[in-house]
């Protein structure tokens, strides 16, 4: 009898919208942002995306629309400049490097990399951030001073030596550059979500759900988590572009994914030595990784100002 | 206010100690330390005498205290490839990047201060645009990549500035300026932010309301209190600060404690990488303690509490 009482008693989850986060005002958000006047407003968020649109493309079809084998080599058609200077040709529009190598078909391919170990290591972070977050903060006590002391040795390491030494010793791999990367910006996530759930934790309706008894997991992930998405995707398009300039840093220092696959990072450290002679062979990747990042902040941008309630003025 | 330091030197000390837990971990990240370190066609009974004489076989918390107390006294064990006491070695570079880090915050302000000023102060206006564009690119534009355009423009085609080296102060414009770039963006759009916060308070009201000039209240009444978030933003950038300079100090060939690292990393030495992260991990956690007590001036409501 008391089994069934406690089921009729059940309150209802805060309405889920697919994917995008939950509760009244997420929704309402979410369909301001949509709306046409809004969405004009922010033509610089359009802009973003169509810049994301187009590198996330070259990266899927890659081998499309690639003029040549990023891994062929043609020594006697070696450091060709890009089109519009003196000597280039058509053939390879942004010239070769020192192997001969096509340059524009290696920024091509280049995207896979930068964009698969952006948003896995971003996605690894969330996982990992989120579900620590919420526990710190809704069980407070032990679980949260523990977590939150891990949090602060953290910090007091310079993130990008941390990731060197580690990765230096692990090795170098797509796989460990997502886990260290990953991993190692946890507690980015973790500050947000454990501050967030703090005062989540206290709305009537998470009361509601403990007195009829639900699980901690499913007061955790039905309740608390649809109203922290918000700061989930937010924070996650902040993040993955800096995740980008950080493979791509470690990949210029040599510790990113190995030659030959080509990464944008590695390009421009393979351009290093012809600074003076051929310097579009460090100079032109570097635009794809503004490009992309530049993308990213802008589409991010426009989400903070949308779902997130602190940055909008309507409230 | 005495209580209120004593709590955040223990708390300092406590991260520490953590700081120091994680640098010990680094030799054990691949299970096996004596191996590691060890050639690669090192015979078997070799490396057990190695993994004997330098204590690996011992239980992980006698280890650790050992590490502990010799860390303490300055010992994090010999580097491998210099064959000398590996925090001598780091200490002889941390002079060259701590000029190298001043001169990166000397970038950062001089360019952020101005700008976050006037957006704050101009808000929609072109200026402020201008400053969101400036902003933007900074957040966008790699370290490394700039470190070489930098290179390739005022290098090689103007020939203005040095390249390489650390011989006298022009050869820190340009690696400092790199430094500086990692927190320009951040710095400018909080200190637009905060002033634009503080602008909107009510005592600022009051004072023009009182007959103050504009510059007055600007500087005596807003930026002060403008400046709190910054100072903190600062101060947590000390770890951004040190992460660019490894950058800076490698494309720049700056003999720093950066590039040593990097180094020491490429020749698994170590004793060098330890002692650099652990000297990079207490002065984070010295400016962090001084940002404590640096609150209690810029905020009195800490100091009466």
């Amino acid at each position: 009898m008391a089994v069934t009482t406690t089921i009729e008693l059940r309150p209802q989850p805060p309405p889920i919208q697919s994917g995008a986060g939950s509760g009244v005002t997420i929704r309402r958000r979410w369909r301001r942002a949509w709306r046409k006047e809004t969405f004009a407003q922010s033509l610089t968020a359009l802009i973003g995306g169509l810049m994301v649109a187009l590198v996330v493309s070259a990266s899927i079809f890659a081998e499309a629309i690639s003029p040549h084998d990023p891994l062929a080599q043609e020594i006697t058609q070696r450091l060709r400049p890009p089109f519009w200077m003196e000597g280039g040709t058509g053939a390879n529009l942004l010239g070769t490097d020192s192997l001969g190598r096509d340059i524009l078909s290696r920024m091509i391919f280049g995207s896979r990399i930068s964009l698969i170990v952006g948003f896995s290591a971003v996605i690894v972070a969330g996982t990992i951030g989120v579900t620590l977050g919420m526990l710190a903060a809704y069980f407070k006590g032990a679980v949260d001073l523990i977590l939150s002391r891990i949090a602060d040795i953290q910090q007091a390491i310079p993130f990008l030596i941390l990731i060197i030494a580690v990765v230096a010793v692990v090795g170098a791999s797509l796989l460990n550059l997502i886990l260290v990367l990953g991993v190692g910006s946890w507690l980015f996530y973790y500050r947000v979500v454990r501050g967030e759930t703090l005062s989540v934790r206290e709305e009537p309706y998470v009361e509601a759900a403990r007195i009829v008894g639900c699980t901690t997991p499913r007061i955790l992930f039905r309740y608390i988590l649809p109203n922290v998405s918000a700061s989930i995707i937010v924070i996650g398009t902040l993040f993955v572009p800096q995740v980008i300039l950080f493979e791509a840093g470690l990949s210029f220092l040599g510790l990113g994914v190995q030659p030959p696959t080509p990464t944008w990072g590695g390009m421009i450290a393979e351009g290093r030595d012809y600074v003076a002679s051929a310097w579009w062979l460090s100079v032109v990747p570097g635009f794809a990784i503004m490009l992309t990042v530049l993308g990213i902040n802008l589409v991010g941008d426009w989400l903070r100002e949308v779902l997130d309630p602190r940055q909008s003025k309507g409230r | 206010m005495t209580a209120y330091i004593l709590q955040r030197l223990l708390y300092n000390a406590f991260v520490l100690l953590g700081v120091s837990a994680v640098v010990f971990g680094l030799t054990f990240l691949t299970g096996d330390p004596a191996s590691t370190l060890l050639p690669l066609n090192t015979p078997r009974e070799d490396i057990d005498l190695f993994r004997h004489q330098m204590g690996y076989d011992r239980p992980m918390p006698v280890q650790y205290m050992d590490f502990l107390s010799k860390a303490v006294q300055g010992d994090f064990g010999m580097s491998l490839r210099h064959r000398q006491p590996a925090l001598p070695i780091v200490l002889e570079r941390l002079p060259a990047t701590l000029r190298l880090a001043l001169a990166g915050i000397f970038f950062s302000l001089i360019v952020s201060v101005p700008l976050g000023l006037l957006a704050g102060m101009n808000k929609g206006t072109w200026i402020d645009s201008v400053t969101r564009v400036v902003v933007l690119l900074g957040q966008v534009v790699p370290g490394f990549w700039l470190a070489i355009v930098l290179i390739l423009v005022f290098g090689v085609n103007l020939r203005w500035l040095p390249v390489s080296g650390s011989e006298g102060w022009e050869s820190l414009i340009l690696p400092g300026f790199v430094v500086g770039t990692f927190s320009m963006a951040s710095t400018a759009r909080l200190l637009r932010s905060s002033l634009l916060e503080v602008l909107s308070k009510d005592y600022i009201r009051t004072a023009h309301a009182k007959g103050l000039r504009g510059r007055n209240v600007l500087l005596r009444h807003a930026l002060k209190n403008a400046a709190i978030p910054v100072v903190t933003l600062m101060a947590l950038q000390v770890g951004n600060l040190l992460g660019g300079a490894v950058i800076a100090e490698v494309v720049f060939a700056y003999p720093g404690m950066g590039r040593l690292a990097v180094q020491a990393i490429t020749n698994r030495d170590v004793a060098v990488v330890q002692a650099f992260v652990a000297l990079s991990g207490a002065m984070i956690v010295t400016t962090n303690l001084l940002l404590d007590i640096v609150y209690t001036w810029l905020d009195p409501r800490i100091r009466f509490a």
